[in-house]
This record gives structure tokens, C-alpha cells and sequence, in this order.
């Protein structure tokens, strides 16, 4: 897998070249707000790879904290396939609430249990805390992405940087939880900080539907989704909405990929020190 | 280029790189104490 990285590096800084010129040079200039539109291209990717590393950071917490014990962990991975047959079977069969689209929920609930038992059967449970500190971290970096970019298409568009309304706080409120949790996960040296964190990001998650759904829930200045929602959107511009995002996708898949070998080098490190400091002459009592 | 579009791109970018820097940073330094250990070690 190392040697695959450099390659891996190469073609995602093509594939992000080329999404940036589809936004810039090939995306058609949308008629009422002209090119401030294309922040779209960098704004809505951002969102959408941060909603799904905080989703990545949520399964992995609640293996973390299942996985300690045989029976729990039985019990959860039960209830991850449950819920993703069950959403699933919902999309189909069920009138989803207007506005939603079917193939969407059909997709979060093959999701749900697509990653749980990917990172069940790839990550050991000690592992699963080291996945989930990583998600959490560059989830971070797309919702401050995501924060900085909105106000910047707000301002010549609604003639304001910011305003109060449920979209904009709840998401600053998701991106507080999660820099809350990388602070005690920074300053915390309790042997019981990976618990807490964990439970942290649990209630951290639960925030992303209510930011994802808050658009239908309240009256608000943001704009309608444009997939999996009712909005609508010129195919050209989905195209290079789409590549963007793939592209942001392969970036913070190696961008992780990287932090996850950081921190478990950092964690060999950290034990060396311990052991050293155990054999060290008159350290044992 | 539209001033605000521009931001909104370096503004993007900018945070990625001062990631990737500290990420770099924090690589260095372990990189060190690996050495450290291996040298007291020795």
C-alpha cells in the first residue's frame, strides 16, 4: 500500500487541476449571480466530505466504544446491519418526506452498514480510536473550508457575511463540537479521553442530519439542496459539481490515509518512551 | 476573476496547505525523537 501512495498523490493532483478548471473555465456562468456562483463548486464538495468523514468518525467511535466487549460488539454490528437494511427497505417502500428523493435514503442506509462492516472487518479495536481522532481531524479542515467559503458567496449575494439562521449555526455549532472533541483529545492525557471522545462524537454526529435536514425543518435564507433534495441543477454544472467533489474525496482519502500512519508512528513513539522511561536505572519501586 | 470567487479559492487552498504543512511539521519532529530513541538505544 506505500507504494501506492505516490501514485495515488499524482493522480488526485490531477484530478484536482482538472476539477478546478471544469469549475473555472467549463462550468456555465450561472445568470443571476455570475462567477461568484463557481464557489459552489468548492463550497458544497467541502460540506458534503466533511458530513462524510464526521459519518466515518461516528462509526469508528461507536466501535471503539462497542468492540471493548464480545457481546456489545455482536449486539452493534446486529443493529448497523438492521438500520441500513431497514432504511433501505424504508426508501422503497415508505413515502419519504417530500422533497426527498428515494435513491437517496436508499444510499445512507447502504452506506451505514457498507462502512460498519468495512471497518469492522479492516481496523482492530484499538485501531477504530486512532480512524476516528484522524476523521474528526480533517473533517475539521472541510467544515472550516465550508465556513470560510459561505460567507464569502453570501456577502455580494445576500449583502450580508452572516446571519443567525439554522443552517449557518448549526453548522458552526457542529464544527465547535468537533474542535471541542480534537481539544480534548490534544490536552486530555486521562487514560479515559478516547471514551469520552468517542461519546463526544457520538452527539457530534446526531448534529449532521439536523444540519443536512435543517433547510426543510426551518424557514431559511440558505438555498435548497440540489441532490437528494427537490432542487434542480444545469447537468453541466452537476458534472463538475460531481468531479469536484470526487476529487476532494481521493484528497482527504489520502490526506487521512497519511494522519492515520502519523498517529499510530506517534503512538509506537509514545509507548517507546514509556518503556524507556520503565528500564530506565531506579524508575522500578 | 471575480474578487470574491478568488478568495473563496485561496482561502480553500490556504487552509490545505497550512494543513498539510502541520502535518509535515509533525512528521519532522517524530521523525527526530525516532532518532533520539534509536540513539539512546545504541
Amino acid at each position: 500500500m506505500k507504494k501506492a501512495f505516490p501514485i495515488l498523490g499524482i493522480l488526485t493532483a490531477i484530478l484536482l487541476s482538472y476539477a478546478l478548471y471544469l469549475a473555472l473555465e467549463v462550468a456555465p456562468t450561472e445568470q443571476t449571480m455570475g462567477d461568484v456562483q463557481r464557489i459552489f463548486y468548492y463550497h458544497v464538495p467541502s460540506a458534503w466530505t466533511a458530513f462524510l468523514l464526521f459519518f466515518v468518525n461516528f462509526i469508528a467511535s461507536v466501535q471503539y466504544l462497542c468492540r471493548s466487549n464480545p457481546k456489545t460488539d455482536r449486539i452493534a454490528l446486529r443493529i448497523a446491519i438492521a438500520v441500513g437494511v431497514v432504511v433501505f427497505v424504508t426508501a422503497f417502500f415508505v413515502p419519504v418526506p417530500s422533497g426527498l428523493r428515494p435513491s437517496a435514503v436508499a444510499t445512507t442506509g447502504l452506506l451505514i452498514t457498507g462502512v460498519y462492516l468495512f471497518i469492522h472487518s479492516r481496523f482492530l479495536h484499538i485501531e477504530t480510536d486512532v480512524l476516528a481522532l484522524v476523521s474528526a481531524e480533517v473533517g475539521v479542515v472541510f467544515c472550516s473550508i465550508v465556513l470560510v467559503t459561505g460567507p464569502i458567496w453570501a456577502r455580494p449575494v445576500w449583502g450580508i457575511w452572516w446571519t443567525w439562521d439554522m443552517r449557518l449555526t448549526s453548522t458552526l455549532v457542529l464544527w465547535l463540537i468537533y474542535v471541542s472533541y480534537l481539544v480534548l483529545r490534544r490536552f486530555s492525557a486521562s487514560s479515559e479521553t478516547p471514551v469520552l471522545a468517542a461519546t463526544l462524537s457520538i452527539f457530534g454526529a446526531l448534529c449532521v442530519p439536523f444540519v443536512y435536514f435543517s433547510i426543510w425543518f426551518f424557514r431559511t435564507q440558505h438555498p435548497q439542496p440540489v441532490i437528494g433534495g427537490g432542487g434542480s441543477i444545469d447537468p453541466r454544472m452537476m458534472h463538475v459539481l460531481l468531479m469536484n467533489w470526487l476529487a476532494f474525496s481521493c484528497f482527504a482519502f489520502l490526506v487521512s490515509w497519511s494522519r492515520y500512519r502519523l498517529e499510530k508512528v506517534q503512538r509506537e513513539v509514545e509507548a517507546a518512551h514509556a518503556m524507556k522511561s520503565l528500564q530506565r536505572p531506579g524508575s522500578a519501586r | 476573476m471575480n474578487g470574491y470567487l478568488l478568495a473563496a479559492y485561496a482561502a480553500t487552498w490556504i487552509i490545505h496547505i497550512a494543513y498539510l504543512a502541520s502535518l509535515v511539521s509533525r512528521y519532522a519532529k517524530l521523525k527526530r525523537e525516532i532518532e533520539d530513541l534509536k540513539g539512546s538505544r545504541s
